[in-house]
Parts: C-alpha cells; structure tokens; sequence
C-alpha cells in the first residue's frame, strides 16, 4: 500500500529524493529543544477546539433572555453572545469540554512559548544567523497576548467587560493618538455593540491566520538553518548532530503531540477554566473582585496596581497614569525584546554566525540581567492577582501591596547580583573544560556515525 | 452552625407541640414587647432592625429571623458576642420573645422570585464586595476584608441587606424591597451548592489559580520532553 | 540505571545492604523489583548529559569524542529481559488508549458529563504518547546520525549574477526614473486608502469623549426606571443612578451616596455640600473605567474591586490610596419641592478613564 501510494505520487510529483531528504535531515537531542513544540501542539489544539466554538458562537450584543439548561440563569436578560457561550457549554454534546480545552490549550501555549524564549535567551540561540527567527518569534507572542485579550473578551461575562474596559482605558491612555486608537480597537467607548464583532473577526481570523502563516516561516526558517547545538554535542560550528527526523524524531514528536493533547483534554474534563456562568452575563454596573486577566497579562496588571497615582502633563495635556505602566512599560519591554541581538552584537561585537549555544554562565552579565527581569516579572505577576491573595491569606491588600512595591525593586536586584556571582563561579570552575569542549565538537569517527544516506 | 440548625430544628418540634392551645392575649403581647425593649432592644434596635458598631456588629438584625427554635436557642446558649438569658428570662418569657420576634419583626420572607432574578440583584448590589460566589474580597479600609457568606446563616445574611453590619451600606426598601431580599437570600444559600459543570472549581478564585494550573501543566509537559529525550542520545 | 538488576551487584552495596535494618532491605528489594518491571521505563540509554558530565568531572576520556561506549545498542545493554518488558508495556499502554477511545464514544453517545469526556480522551491521547515514546525508545538503538551544515552566504559571484539577472527588467522607462516615481506613487497612494479607510471603522472619539452626562434638572433614575426620594435612602446607604435618558448606560453610571451625622459635618469643613446628605458621584473608576462598585459607609470611602484605588467620598472622592490618580467627577444636585432628587448640572469632568486632551 505504501509502495503503491509513494509510486503514485512520485510519478506526478517527483517526490522521492524531496521526501527522502526531510527525513534524513537531523534534529539535536535535547528536551529544552521541545518547548517550542509543546507551544506548537498547543496552537493545533487551539484550532482544532476553536473551529468547533466558531460554529455555535455568535458575536452579538444584542439582548436575549436565557431559557436554557441552566437553572439559575433562567429568565436572565444577557447578550447574546454570552447566550450562545452558554449555550455551547450546556446544550451541545462536548461543549463544554471543547471550551475548557481552547482555555487551557490558550494558557499553556503562552506558558511554553514564554519558556522557549527563556531557554533561547539565556542560550543565545537568537544570535547570528538566527535573529530573524527572534523577530518572529516575539511577533507571534505579541500575536497570542492580543488573541488571548480577545477571547477572554469574547464570552462577554462579567470578567470580559473588566478586561475591555481595561483594555479600551489602556489605548484611551496613549499620549496624542490613544483616544482614535481606541474608538479604532473597540468601535466605541468600551464595552459597546461595535466591540464584541470586530473582536471575534480577529480573534478568530485576522490573528490566527497571522499565527499560521508566521509558524510556517518559523519552521521553515529553522529547517533552513538547522537547529543549534548544545557545545560538547559533537557538532560543532560545520555538523549538526542527534536523530533523523525519521523515524526517531518523529516517533518523539507525535509522543508529544499526544502528550500535550492528553494533557489539555485532562484539565478541561477536570478543572473548571473561566466559568462564565458562575460570573454572570457583562452588565454595565456589575464588577467582581479578583477580576484577573490570564496569567499571561496578570504582569501588566501588577504593574497597574503598583504603579502609584501620579497624572504626566505636557503642557496642559494630560498623560494619564495608566499609560506609563499600563502602555508604556510592555511596549519598552517588548522594544528591548525586539532589540536584544543587535544590541548584543554591538556591544559585543561579535557579528559571527554561531551554531552553537552558548551556556548561560559564560556571559554572565546578560543571565544575571534576564534573571533580574525574570524576577521583575514574577513579582509583578504575583501582585496582579494581589487582591485575592490578601484574601486567602486574611491580610489587607493594603499591606500585600506595600510588601510588593518593596520587592518589586529589591527582587530584581538580588536575583540579578546572585546570579552574576553564581556565573562567574561556573565560569571558573569550567575554564579548564573549554577545550575539552571544543575537542568534543571536533568530530566523530566513522565508525560510530551512520553515514548520511547518500543517492542512489 | 450546623449543631444551631440541628438543635433548632429539634426545638422547633418541641415548642410547635408545646405552643398547642397556646392562646394570645393582647396583654402577653405588651409584655412581649416589653420584655424585647428592656433584653434585646439594646444591641437588635426597637424594630429588631440590628445595631452595628464601627467595624464588629453590635447586634445582628432579626427582621429575617422566622425560626422561633433559633430563638430560643441564641437566648439559652449565647452564641458569640450574645449574653446568655437562661438564668435571666424564664423559660414562658424567652418563649413570648421568641413569638414577638418571628412573628411581629420578621418582616424578611426567605423564599425569593427566582434565582434568575437573585442572581441578577446579588451579581449587580453585592458581589463587588463580596465576589462572584460569596468567597468574599477586598476592602479599602487596611486590615479587613469582605466576609465570605457561605457559613452565614440565611437569617443573618438576609437581614445583613437591611442593616449594613459595619462599613456595609444599609439598602433600603425603596431600593430593595423585601421580595427582592429574600430573593438575594435563596441565591446566596444556592451558592452553598451551586450545580458544578466541567471539574475542579479552584475556590472560583478566577485566574489567579487557573494560570497556576496552567504553569504546573505547561511545566509537567516539560517533564514529559525531558523524559522523552532522555531515552535518546541526549 | 540502564542494567537494570545488573547495577546494583557491587560487593559494596551488598555489604552496606547486610548491616541495614530490614525495612531498609526491603526497600531496596522492592526498588530492585520495581526497577525490572519498569526496566525499559527507566532506561535512559546514554546521553550527552551523561558525557557532558564526564566531561565536567574532568574524566579523562582517552579519546573523547570516540569514548562513547554506552551508545551500544540498546538491546544488548538491558538484555533480552528489558526487551521483552518493553514489548508488553507497549500493548498495554497502546491497549489502555484504545479502550480511552472506545470509552469516549461510549460516554459521547450516551452524552456523558465533561469530565467522562476529557478523562477518556486524556487516556486516549496519553496512552498513544507513552506507546510512542516507547516506540522511540526502541528505535534508539540506530546510530547517531550528523548532518553538515550548509553555508547559507551565497558565493560572491551567485550574489552578482542575481544583479545582473535583476538588471534584465530595467527597460526605456526604468532608465528615465519613471518605474520608480511609478512604483512610489502608488505605494503612497494605496497607504493613504488604506489608512483612510480606518475612518469607516472609527467614530469621533471626542465628541463621545467629552460629554458631562447630566443636565440641570433630570431626575436620577434607578436602573429599573423609578426617581429617587429624598426619604428613599437611609444613611449609608448607596445606590446606582442614571439620567432618565440613559438608563443602564456604562458611561453614565453615577453612584448616590447619603451620609449622615458627624460626616455631615467633616463634609462642611472640607466646603462640600450635601442636599439632605446626599452626595453623587461618577461610577467609573478615573484609572481604568472599572465600576466603582465597593462603598464603605464607616469610612466613607469609594473603592473600585478591579485595581482597588479608594477614593474618599467626604473630600470631593479624591483618591486617597490605589493606583487612581484623578477624582470621582462629582455631579451637583438638588431636591426639588416634591422631594426627588435632581441634578444641578453635568459632571465637575468628563467621567471614566483620562485620555489626552482631556480638560483639567
């Protein structure tokens, strides 16, 4: 059967040598080299899930009263947007399941490409010929925040009216052009009819489709360019080494795959995620406390609620206070992001191509710095969610509060002096490896090496 | 709270099979009354309405209280800041209070519209301080916190809407009427055991534990690829 | 780990195992037992973590690249033992996720709850990973395969040749610079459409932007449609408020406030006034237009749950902790002869969240 369709397609495609090339060529063997993956999987999970919610979801704000499954909502005016989310959860077979799966595939995406660009960061795998792919990379995490923010939007409960009216308050902010950009963004003062339809055109298009198109450049640009190598791997500068892509990597790959599938399909059986019942439909008076973003914006939201009143002025403009850590702040961070390799490369100069990594200790100003932001990061992260952690722990927000301003300077500075010192002792204890290193890269002999198949 | 229902229901049984033949007089009544204003009138107001200090409850509102056995039970045991009266009352007269109180004070229904429209009124004038599902939540005031409301008992949380214990506002019955409370009420007590669709609920504490839950996933995948690659040439 | 029964042979781990206490004995049985049914499990091959830690430990290795003695394969290193242990846990685990699946119809088709439904398909796809992984596992004992890397700078005289093949397109009109005028016109010109065009998707933000909600005279409105008293509201008491025009209106949200006693008097210190105790204020936050749902009568403060600025009410809601940098816009009001509560005017401010050009 599978001679029969390779000789199909051959004779019409010319296939073969194509076909026989990709799976010969060599992956590197190394777990940290899978967080891009578990990223990717997660997106296919995303699709998959999200064509099936695309169907039964409308983008609606206008009226209805709720007849349907659930009793306690029964004879309750709500959009009908939020209708059809309830809808889907209580009424269509798998709803329910599929919802809380696209959840929680959105969350661990985020998480994982979040620990990829850690691991390419603190290996240098972003420096030449590899800086494209960084661009990319950031790209499409800025992509996932923003569809992220829709989605959570969309199901437009008491939770998606906070975070539009946070979001609509944040592009409000921007100096000169923020109130256009918002009237562009969400049609209107936030929340309003024009904002749900415009959301979900990009939630579940413009985006996604941006998602797809970049992973393919991503990919493509990785088999272009072959993966890097860890130093002492045996590859070196000239030679890639691990696993042909088949059979071995592939095996590892689909065992990923469906790892990751597991994994997603057993916290939306078992764990409720975002239970927009509970939270009842957006009404323009209702707020809860502990109204949260997804962790993945919970840092900007920490740098919110830390950030203390203070009102710019240019003139007799207003720069409102929102906008330094609400706008200003992820846009910085993102702008150093974008920068990190050129800034590198000059003040390193160092504008040779590298294939292989660079361990995080032998530049130890650059982990102490990353470290430092890691902290930063963290600590912001935990303040989002401030309020419900003084509720947990029966103390004041008040006082969680000033606990985390404090920390929010300290941390990073420990975290950054710790981590330098804890470099510099690495890198002298391993001064004598280097050559070690490098001998190890030099080569293998052909004894221990499959040779690469050659043409027949 | 749970040995205050089991015993007041106890109770209950005792005082509707002692309260056979009993027969009210307009001068058992006076007395009522007057027993009510020189006992509880002190720390519940005149019209049972509650009393609040600045932070603590001085008395809690009785306008909801429709359980005679409950009563009788708070004058013999005393709960909490509450003095004791069994050496003070007579078992007759702790009797006539009790009546007085569920049947002349307790203005409050505990049986509402819907839920629909309990949940609307709870989600628009309560849950901003007290959360999605009465976990409780933040105050502006340092040191103190929005009480969770699932261990209140309905009385209490009912008459609560009315008398504003502490920094809580006080809701009229303009803004409120009694239906509208009671309805509050049952879905306050339906938030006890909400119907529970798709698992765990993480305490209904919203994002903060999901994206938690998510990291510990995210970070088990991770795991699992370091397991996976071990079994290769690393 | 990778010989399973084998590693533990040493005459010291026997003479350490003879003096430890039995339990201890039966641990270490218990862990021997466990480590050769899950021998394959275990087995972890030889890794570059493991050479990379020779490495590190500085042992010498006579030729280190060559060294690599436990990249034998994997079959002779954990026996036949191991293999057969691996060919079982392969059925059962591939076993395990077909019956997930089967589960999932089953449970599908007699609509069963969303827990049923994730937990069959989380065995499903769990199962399918383990059978993979192990499939991989066996594969491991094929060589370590290297590839070289290709030089990805074209050769200078590719890089020319590409010129000159660019240079094919330039004809009579290039030559005159009128391709290019050409080219940046209708660059510019298709910019200015497409940008234009966003004119469709946005309203004039300012004129929404800039409203004080109120006029002198409307009544304020709860959000069923019934005017508020002068009697209605007890002291401490608060409600949500709107024009009568904008019922449930997001912008025009407006929370009204009686206080009483001695705020009455800190209220007249501070040269506020109050109608009757009443004080009305902007329901959405000035920090990012969150309601402004939370009111504390003991201390008169305003707080908004989603970032919890405060803001005190008895001085004109000016906020007094929390990220807010502007007040509450305050809404004047009067009491007219029937008793209803009236605006005396718009908003002190446009309400909700600053924006440039806001006016001060």
């Amino acid at each position: 059967m599978i001679e029969f369709l390779a000789r199909w397609f051959d004779a019409r495609l010319g296939a073969a040598k194509f076909t026989r090339k990709v799976m010969n060529h060599v992956f590197p063997d190394h777990w940290s080299f899978m967080l891009g993956e578990i990223a990717l999987y997660s997106f296919v999970v995303l699709v998959m899930t999200g064509v099936f919610l695309a169907v039964f979801y409308q983008g609606s704000s206008v009226p209805v009263i709720y007849h349907g499954a659930y009793r306690p909502l029964r004879g309750v005016r709500m959009s009908a947007a939020y209708h059809s989310v309830l809808h889907l959860s209580f009424s269509i077979p798998a709803g329910l399941l599929f919802r809380q799966m696209h959840h929680w595939a959105a969350d661990i995406f985020i998480a994982a490409i979040f620990a990829h660009l850690a691991r390419i960061y603190f290996t240098a795998a972003y420096r030449k010929p590899r800086e494209l792919n960084w661009l990319i990379g950031l790209t499409m995490l800025l992509l996932a925040l923003a569809n992220g923010f829709f989605g959570y939007s969309l199901c437009d409960d008491v939770l998606s009216g906070a975070g539009l009216r946070v979001g609509y308050a944040i592009l409000l902010s921007v100096p000169v052009v923020g109130p256009w950009l918002a009237f562009l963004v969400f049609g209107g003062t936030s929340p309003n009819p024009a904002t749900l339809p415009r959301m979900f055109v990009w939630h579940i298009f413009f985006i996604p489709a941006a998602l797809a198109f970049l992973i393919l450049a991503h990919l493509g640009i990785i088999w272009r360019q072959m993966h890097t190598n860890y130093p002492g791997a045996g590859g070196g500068e000239k030679l890639i080494v691990g696993s042909r892509f088949w059979p071995v990597y592939t095996m590892k790959s689909l065992a990923l795959f469906f790892g990751v599938f597991a994994g997603i399909a057993a916290l939306g059986g078992w764990v409720q995620i975002d239970p927009v019942w509970v939270y009842g439909p957006y009404n323009p008076i209702g707020i809860v406390p502990g109204a949260q973003p997804d962790w993945y914006l919970g840092w900007v939201e920490g740098a919110m609620r830390l950030f203390p009143g203070v009102n710019g002025h240019v003139g007799r403009w207003l720069i409102p206070e929102l906008f330094f850590p609400g706008f200003l702040f992820p846009a910085l961070v993102f702008a150093f992001l974008y920068c990190y390799p050129f800034l590198e490369q000059w003040l390193c100069f160092d504008f040779r191509g590298h294939n292989v990594l660079r361990r995080p200790w032998e530049m130890p100003w650059a982990t102490a710095l990353g470290c430092a932001g890691l902290a930063f990061v963290l600590v912001l992260e935990i303040a989002g969610g401030d309020d419900v952690i003084a509720v947990a722990m029966g103390s004041s927000v008040i006082v969680v509060r000033r606990v985390l301003r404090v920390l929010a300077i300290v941390a990073p500075l420990i975290t950054g002096w710790i981590i330098h010192r804890w470099c510099e002792a690495m890198r002298r204890k391993h001064a004598h490896l280097r050559e070690a290193l490098a001998g190890a890269d030099a080569g293998y002999s052909e004894a221990e090496i499959a040779p690469q198949p050659q043409p027949r | 709270m749970k040995s205050w229902a089991a015993w007041g229901r106890i109770l209950f049984v005792l005082l509707a099979w002692a309260g056979v033949g009993w027969s009210q007089t307009a001068a058992k009544s006076a007395e009522a009354v007057a027993l009510f204003s020189r006992h509880c009138a002190v720390c519940h107001g005149e019209a049972g309405q509650g009393e609040s200090a600045v932070i603590r409850m001085a008395g809690p509102s009785l306008q909801a209280v429709h359980n005679p056995g409950l009563v009788m039970l708070a004058m013999e045991t005393g709960p909490s800041h509450m003095p004791r009266f069994e050496t003070i009352l007579t078992v007759p007269q702790m009797r006539m209070i009790a009546r007085f109180v569920t049947r002349r004070l307790a203005v409050i229904p505990l049986t509402g519209e819907s839920l629909g429209r309990g949940g609307n009124l709870y989600r628009v004038n309560c849950a901003s301080c007290h959360g999605a599902v009465t976990q409780g939540g933040t105050l502006g005031f340092a040191g103190l916190n929005a009480p969770a409301l699932r261990r209140k008992p309905m009385a209490l949380v009912a008459g609560a809407i009315r008398w504003g214990p502490g920094p809580m506002p006080r809701f009229s019955a303009a803004e409120l009427p009694a239906r509208d409370v009671a309805s509050i009420a049952e879905y306050v007590r339906y938030l006890r055991r909400p119907s529970h669709p798709g698992g765990a609920a993480l305490h209904w504490n919203g994002p903060v534990p999901e994206g938690a839950v998510a990291w510990a996933m995210a970070l088990s995948l991770m795991v699992f690829a370091i397991w996976l690659e071990k079994g290769g040439r690393g | 780990m990778s010989q399973g029964l084998a590693d533990d042979d040493g005459a010291e781990s026997e003479k350490r195992e003879k003096s430890a206490p039995t339990w201890v004995l039966r641990a270490a049985l218990f862990w021997k037992l466990a480590k050769a049914l899950s021998g394959f499990w275990l087995a972890s091959g030889s890794s570059h973590a493991g050479r990379m830690d020779r490495v590190r430990a500085g042992v010498p290795e006579s030729n280190p690249p060559r060294g690599r003695a436990a990249d034998q394969p994997l079959a002779q290193a954990l026996g036949e033992f191991a293999w057969r242990w691996a060919g079982l846990w392969a059925g059962i685990t591939a076993a395990v996720s077909l019956a997930g699946g089967v589960g999932f119809l089953i449970a599908y088709w007699m609509n069963g709850d969303s827990q049923t439904l994730g937990g069959m398909l989380a065995v499903f796809f769990a199962g399918l990973a383990l059978t993979l992984t192990l499939n991989a596992r066996l594969l491991t004992n094929q060589k370590l395969a290297v590839e070289p890397r290709e030089e990805l700078k074209s050769p200078a005289p590719q890089r020319s040749a590409l010129a000159a093949d660019f240079q094919l397109g330039e004809g009579d009109m290039s030559r005159r610079g009128l391709l290019r005028t050409l080219a940046a016109a209708v660059a510019g010109l298709m910019a200015a459409m497409s940008v234009s065009l966003l004119r469709s998707l946005t309203p004039h933000p300012y004129r929404a932007l800039d409203s004080r909600i109120w006029r002198r005279g409307q009544k304020l409105m709860m959000e069923d449609g019934r005017p508020v008293h002068a009697d209605d509201l007890p002291a401490g008491g608060a409600v949500v408020v709107f024009p009568e025009d904008q019922l449930g209106s997001e912008e025009a949200q407006t929370v009204l406030i009686r206080i009483g006693g001695a705020a009455l008097g800190i209220l007249g210190k501070n040269k506020f006034s109050a109608p009757a105790g009443y004080l009305a204020f902007s329901r959405v936050c000035t920090h990012a237009g969150c309601p402004v749902g939370l009111y504390e009568k003991t201390t008169h403060l305003l707080m908004c749950p989603c970032h919890q600025s405060t803001f005190d009410v008895l001085r004109g809601a000016r906020p007094t902790g929390g990220p807010a940098a502007r007040p509450l816009p305050h809404l004047p009001l009067y009491i007219d002869a029937q008793g209803y509560v009236r605006a005396a005017g718009g908003f002190s401010q446009p309400p909700g969240p600053g924006f440039w050009g806001m006016p001060a």
